[in-house]
């Protein structure tokens, strides 16, 4: 191509948003507040008129042992592996059951959804297993399930003088949390008809 | 803006002031060349860029373990700083906070001064900065998430106490590179370069956007409406931060590097502003079909596809600016980084749009396909770029030429390391999802799983021996007379002769 001099300096009305200050007003600011208010508030407002709408009589607020337990499956980093809610597609419902609902989740600060699936969903798991299977399972995973590749976790059991193994309170709490996950869908049922979540 | 070929901007044409219409504007469509640029902190780049690279390895190591428990489920399980949970938490944490946050930082140092012609705040600030950055969040975090404070909120799994370090930490970066803006400010009234734009987006939209992603969901809303928060900040780490900071280095490396302006003005504007409007509309696509509202869901879903777009324009206007310089992406090697990181931005970008898609999401969601685009944008897109501009940089901030032959070992092991480990992940995703709809037994999914989690430890490993090999680059770096070092005028030319005779 030929060398011509065709530049000339940007003159044209967009400069004015190539200052300084418009760069932190209109991009820094102002696209945090569109996202914030749009994708953040907005949602936020609509889920907390759901819950309020949907939550049934039966329900039942974690108790102390239950948070205590919530606040062991956060230390360890459960969520990485487990997610916590049934999505509203085919495949999730038929495995897992009933598909998630906003106010099951009103307790959970943070939420611990997920984003990943190594192990198996758990927000289903109230009843299925014993308690001993739990504790069992926690201690070292291979002994109920022999191809899991969950970490064991020694830490929340005492060993006794005599080999005798128990759960310390954070493990029994650990147990409590699990065997509580879904306990109030199973009970009350689905409350949205349905709808929720479908296109 | 013409597509025709346009003079070169020399230092005859660079002043302070403004130029007349009708000539080129440096420091519209490329940096300044001032004739007696502003002092470079250079003490304190050398600083954050060694902390960075080192870090890097013990971000990468956690990474490693954690890889390998996949295979070998006891190794390091019978402690609890070291289980699973808390190895894969530093990883992440340490990836963005002590790696990539100190390598933008050094860059930035860099660049600031040359793009306002004024120097940093106070280098003492500076200094102050950088000591509480590294050993009050970065070494605080992994001590306080291994000894089980962890938060369980992801991208943000260190404790409060540590998010309030990091929002001063952020605030005081902000400061620090802000001022040489405003004193610029009060004595020309001109536009700013490209580069330039990036930056400042990304030092005041990332310390009230981590408010809202750390503090929020942990205290304040729970359940569902946490999630919404939860994803919002999510993607702002990877868009607001991560990402701007990032095309500051290309935009910045590609000018200086080639002496042409940016291809076209028109494509930069469009290219800022839609990542400005479509990326922080992207977190709830991280929640599909989910109890969050189904129109949030279809509307971050359609800012995803909006937000790949945009970086096709991004990423053309960039490669464009090197027409007719193919052969220095070939022999300036920072030049070859860049190149690699923007090959795989555009990449990532083009995947996530499709992987966000509802009738692909509601397969693959969950598998290990996502972390193989989260690798592909952190390793391949910011790890390489920040790389990119270590190198470019280096010879003016030492006066030493890193060592041309490990560096270009260290571009092809991380480059075929990297792309194994996504095409592996790639695959065992897809395994993943097949198995999941084939109604078989969950662990079955894992089994199957198990060669490419073996690889993908393997090609992990790969990339990591490309990380040493860049440091080591840095190491044997040799002297290189004709360099005049920060605090002085740099020379790029001389830089770019001596890599290419080196």
């Amino acid at each position: 191509m030929a060398e011509e001099e065709t530049d000339v300096a940007h003159t044209g009305w967009y400069t004015r948003f190539e200052r300084f200050e418009s760069i932190l007003l209109f991009a820094g600011v102002g696209s945090l507040l569109v996202s914030f208010i749009g994708l953040g508030l907005l949602p936020a407002l609509e889920i907390g008129d759901q819950v309020e709408k949907n939550t049934p009589e039966t329900y039942q607020a974690m108790t102390a042992e239950e948070q205590h337990g919530f606040e062991i499956y956060q230390r360890e980093g459960c969520a990485y592996c487990h997610s916590q809610f049934v999505r509203t597609t085919d495949a999730d419902e038929v495995r897992w059951g009933q598909a998630a609902e906003a106010w099951e989740y009103q307790d959970q600060y943070p939420q611990q959804w997920g984003t990943r699936r190594i192990g198996p969903d758990l927000s289903r798991l109230a009843g299925v297993y014993s308690d001993d299977w739990h504790l069992a399972h926690l201690y070292n995973p291979r002994s109920t399930v022999p191809d899991s590749i969950m970490p064991s976790y020694p830490w929340l059991f005492d060993e006794g003088p005599d080999g005798e193994v128990t759960p310390t309170r954070e493990g029994e709490a650990l147990v409590a949390y699990l065997q509580s996950l879904g306990e109030n869908m199973r009970v009350a049922g689905p409350q949205t008809d349905g709808e929720q979540g479908k296109l | 803006m013409s597509l025709t070929a346009r003079r070169n901007v020399t230092d005859e044409d660079a002043s302070d002031e403004l130029v007349p219409r009708g000539q080129p504007v440096p420091g519209t469509d490329m940096p300044h060349v001032f004739k007696e640029p502003a002092p470079i902190p250079a003490k304190l780049i050398r600083a954050h860029a060694l902390a960075g690279l080192w870090l890097l390895l013990v971000a990468a190591l956690f990474g490693l373990i954690t890889a390998w428990k996949f295979h070998d489920p006891e190794f390091m399980g019978q402690q609890e700083w070291s289980t699973w949970g808390r190895t894969r938490a530093n990883h992440v944490q340490g990836i963005l906070l002590a790696w990539l946050v100190n390598g933008f930082m050094a860059f930035a140092y860099f660049a600031v001064p040359t793009l306002t012609n004024r120097p940093i705040l106070s280098e003492r600030l500076g200094w102050a900065i950088f000591w509480f950055w590294n050993v009050g969040v970065v070494i605080g975090g992994w001590v306080l998430v291994s000894i089980g404070l962890m938060q369980s909120v992801e991208w943000g799994e260190f404790p409060a106490v540590i998010d309030v370090f990091i929002i001063i930490g952020l605030l005081a970066f902000a400061v620090q590179l802000c001022t040489p803006y405003i004193r610029q400010r009060r004595e020309a009234k001109s536009s700013l370069y490209v580069a330039s734009w990036y930056l400042l987006l990304a030092l005041t939209f990332t310390p009230v956007a981590f408010i809202i992603g750390q503090f929020l969901p942990p205290f304040v809303t729970p359940g569902a409406t946490g999630a919404v928060l939860s994803g919002l900040w999510i993607h702002d780490a990877v868009g607001m931060f991560t990402t701007p900071l990032a095309l500051l280095i290309a935009y910045y490396v590609i000018p200086a590097a080639t002496g042409r302006p940016i291809f076209s003005h028109f494509m930069s504007l469009i290219g800022f502003w839609g990542l400005v409007y479509f990326y922080p509309l992207n977190g709830i696509h991280h929640y599909t079909f989910s109890p969050i509202p189904m129109h949030a869901q279809t509307s971050a879903i359609a800012a995803s596809v909006a937000m790949g777009l945009t970086v096709v324009i991004v990423v053309v206007n960039l490669y464009a600016s090197l027409r007719g310089s193919a052969r220095m992406v070939v022999t300036y090697l920072p030049l070859r980084f860049v190149w690699m990181a923007l090959f795989f931005y555009i990449l990532v970008s083009l995947q996530g749009a499709y992987q966000a898609g509802m009738p692909v999401q509601e397969v693959i969601h969950f598998t290990d396909w996502v972390i193989a685009h989260s690798h592909m944008a952190m390793a391949g897109f910011a790890t390489f770029m920040v790389f990119g501009g270590i190198l470019h940089f280096w010879p003016m901030v030492s006066g030493r030429m890193p060592d041309p032959a490990l560096a270009r070992s260290s571009f092809w092991v991380s480059t075929l390391a990297l792309s194994a480990m996504i095409i592996d992940l790639t695959i065992v995703g897809l395994q993943q999802a097949s198995m999941w709809l084939s109604g078989n037994p969950w662990i079955d999914s894992v089994t199957a799983s198990m060669p490419g989690w073996i690889t993908r430890s393997v090609s992990g490993t790969a990339l990591f021996i490309g990380f040493i090999l860049f440091i080591a680059a840095l190491h044997k770096a040799k002297p290189v007379e004709e360099i005049e070092v920060a605090d002085k005028a740099v020379d790029v030319a001389a830089a770019k002769k001596a890599v290419q005779h080196g």
